[in-house]
């Protein structure tokens, strides 16, 4: 068949034509004289035509939505921030972090602690000396057992950051090692944070498997994961007694570092990179936005075995030993009427006076919901159906506290 | 070669600095093309899903590597889902499933069809043909884009695309036994 230049114009003619709804012989009525060779390639066309138009399920579309903007705050929060100082100043900041870090470690481990120089979190400036300076701490450990005591203190020390910058809603990257304890929908609870795990993220894990989670601290206090996946170094989920289940009074998230009684650490189902996990023998790192590497999903944190052999401590109100409250504020920034940092009166941790059921709109998510503006809290023990979602309705049911708040039991997300 | 209009400069310009206001647009406008694209190269749902939302964690990827699309995003995007379609068949050869049904509403083949093929031999036919061949078609019907747009994501000009397309269907009709002289 010759390919004219005539032809190839008619044959996308034509081609219009029949997308446009116009019948074979219409089309090809339009150029009799070439008639006989596009009839051909006409029909051809048909059959590769689908007969309908291609739909897109909107379940993909929201999914992959979901997922890329998630990557993309991570890989925002990844990239160097300005720095308030000069640029010199800022850019001979690194390489005299290090002398700092040898000075300081040199004054400081002379007296045993670096608590006074532990202030500091991802994010800030003077977060690489502290890290500078632990590492110096560590060679500088003259026995196996002085080393692995650092080592534990300084893997704990990389979870209290990760609840700190999560307390205060900074909009870091973190990476951190926890047993998942709450799977309600893409709303998880893994080492006592509240991680928001997208669709497509998390498959096959399971409650009370240990994970390493990296993820972008969100403005509402949760961390949207990037990654998370099966964290095999035994150590989070293996040393912990089980904690008997119990009614979570209290206005702090769930108890972190305990698992399921049956459920041990689980071998990773892939395989990890190995410049992002660390084992428990080696020096923790946690990489933050103003951290060193360009790694967009930073490296694992080991956290203490020292932490996770500790039993669980009974239930207790913000004041106790458990995990930093997790102060949440809704979309507007506005504080929420019920915060977490209200500490119960000790005869709160009774038994709740009453149980209340109302329905309303989600406007805000996170350690506190705000349901049509009425504040309630969420805890290990809370129930989520259908996975509610900012703006849905929703009926909740939730217990009267004592001091007046309500601590969600179940909310479900109404048809 | 086609390049990109001053809104969609703004918009990579945007995406570049990873707003999120921007990758958002960007996602809207140009996801439900490349998963149509990808089903109909594929015509596997599960398949088309996985490449879509690849093409889109590449192009993060590459902006956040500062190698941003420097033609059109448009024709960037499609040129890495033609590249996650090639992958795909590189490993599962044999992979040649029909449209889901989902897609082809039963006996609404047109009436002026003088053929009536079944998809699975139309899918291995179209298999036959060169990979711009495939994606050409691909472009006009499975996304339904003009021969303009279809260019545009070929990064091609209007005329290569018309041709193109044009040799195409000539192969398609080849393969298929469309017209052919028969002397029984």
């Amino acid at each position: 068949m010759s390919e004219s230049l005539s032809l190839i114009a008619a044959l996308d003619d034509c081609l219009n034509a029949l997308e446009a709804g116009a019948s074979l012989e219409a089309a090809l009525a339009r150029y009799p004289a070439l008639a006989d060779e596009l009839r051909p390639m006409l029909i051809a066309a048909q059959a590769a035509r689908p007969a309908e138009p291609i739909r897109v399920p909107r379940q993909s579309e929201d999914a992959s939505r979901a997922r890329f903007l998630a990557r993309a705050q991570v890989l925002r929060a990844s990239r160097p921030r300005p720095r308030r100082l000069i640029p010199w100043l800022a850019q001979g900041l690194r390489p005299a972090a290090l002398a700092i870090a040898v000075i300081a470690a040199g004054l400081l481990s002379a007296y045993g602690t670096l608590a006074a120089a532990a202030q500091s979190l991802p994010g800030d400036l003077l977060y690489d000396v502290k890290r500078s300076v632990e590492q110096v701490q560590l060679s500088l450990a003259g026995d196996p057992a002085a080393r692995t005591a650092l080592e534990r203190e300084f893997e704990q020390r990389r979870l209290d950051e990760v609840r700190a910058v999560v307390e205060q809603r900074r909009p870091v990257t973190v990476s951190f090692r926890g047993v998942v304890e709450q799977q309600n929908g893409d709303r998880w609870v893994v080492a006592g944070l509240p991680v928001i795990v997208p669709a497509g993220l998390g498959s096959g894990l399971s409650r009370g498997q240990a994970v390493t989670v990296a993820g972008a601290v969100q403005p509402d206090g949760a961390i949207l994961a990037a990654q998370i996946r099966p964290d095999d170094s035994g150590v989070t989920a293996t040393d912990t007694p089980p904690a008997p289940p119990r009614l979570t009074r209290t206005l702090t998230p769930a108890p972190t570092m305990t698992r399921a009684p049956d459920q041990p650490a689980t071998e990773t189902a892939e395989p990890q990179r190995p410049t992002q996990t660390t084992t428990p023998t080696r020096t923790p790192t946690l990489r933050s936005s103003s951290g060193p590497s360009p790694s967009s999903t930073p490296p694992a944190i080991s956290p203490s075995p020292a932490a996770t052999q500790t039993p669980p401590a009974p239930p207790t109100p913000t004041s106790g030993g458990g995990p930093a409250p997790i102060q949440t504020l809704p979309l507007t920034q506005t504080p929420v009427s019920a915060t977490p940092t209200e500490t119960p009166e000790p005869e709160d941790t009774d038994e709740p006076d009453d149980e209340e059921e109302f329905e309303g709109v989600v406007e805000a998510t996170g350690g506190v919901w705000v349901i049509s503006g009425q504040s309630v809290t969420i805890t290990s023990e809370t129930e989520f159906r259908g996975n509610p979602q900012l703006g849905d309705r929703v009926k909740v049911k939730a217990w009267r506290m004592g001091d007046g708040s309500l601590a969600a039991r179940r909310i479900e997300k109404e048809d | 070669m086609p390049v990109a209009d001053s809104n969609e400069q703004l918009l990579l310009e945007q995406a570049r600095r990873l707003d999120e206001r921007a990758l958002g647009q960007i996602h809207d406008r140009y996801y439900p093309e490349i998963y149509r694209y990808a089903l109909y190269r594929t015509g596997r749902t599960e398949v088309a899903d996985d490449i879509a939302g690849e093409v889109f964690l590449r192009l993060l990827d590459a902006l956040h590597q500062e190698r941003a699309p420097r033609t059109t995003l448009r024709g960037w995007l499609f040129g890495v889902a033609s590249n996650l379609v090639v992958d795909y068949y590189r490993k599962a050869p044999r992979e040649s499933a029909p449209l889901d049904e989902a897609q082809a509403a039963p006996g609404s083949v047109s009436a002026e069809a003088e053929l009536r093929l079944q998809k699975q031999e139309v899918r291995a036919a179209m298999r036959q043909l060169t990979r711009e061949q495939q994606e050409v078609l691909a472009l006009r019907f499975g996304d339904g884009f003009s021969v303009e747009e279809a260019a545009e994501a070929m990064g091609k000009s209007v005329n290569a695309a018309k041709a193109l397309q044009f040799r195409a269907l000539e192969a398609l009709r080849r393969v298929l036994g469309v017209g052919e002289v028969s002397y029984e």
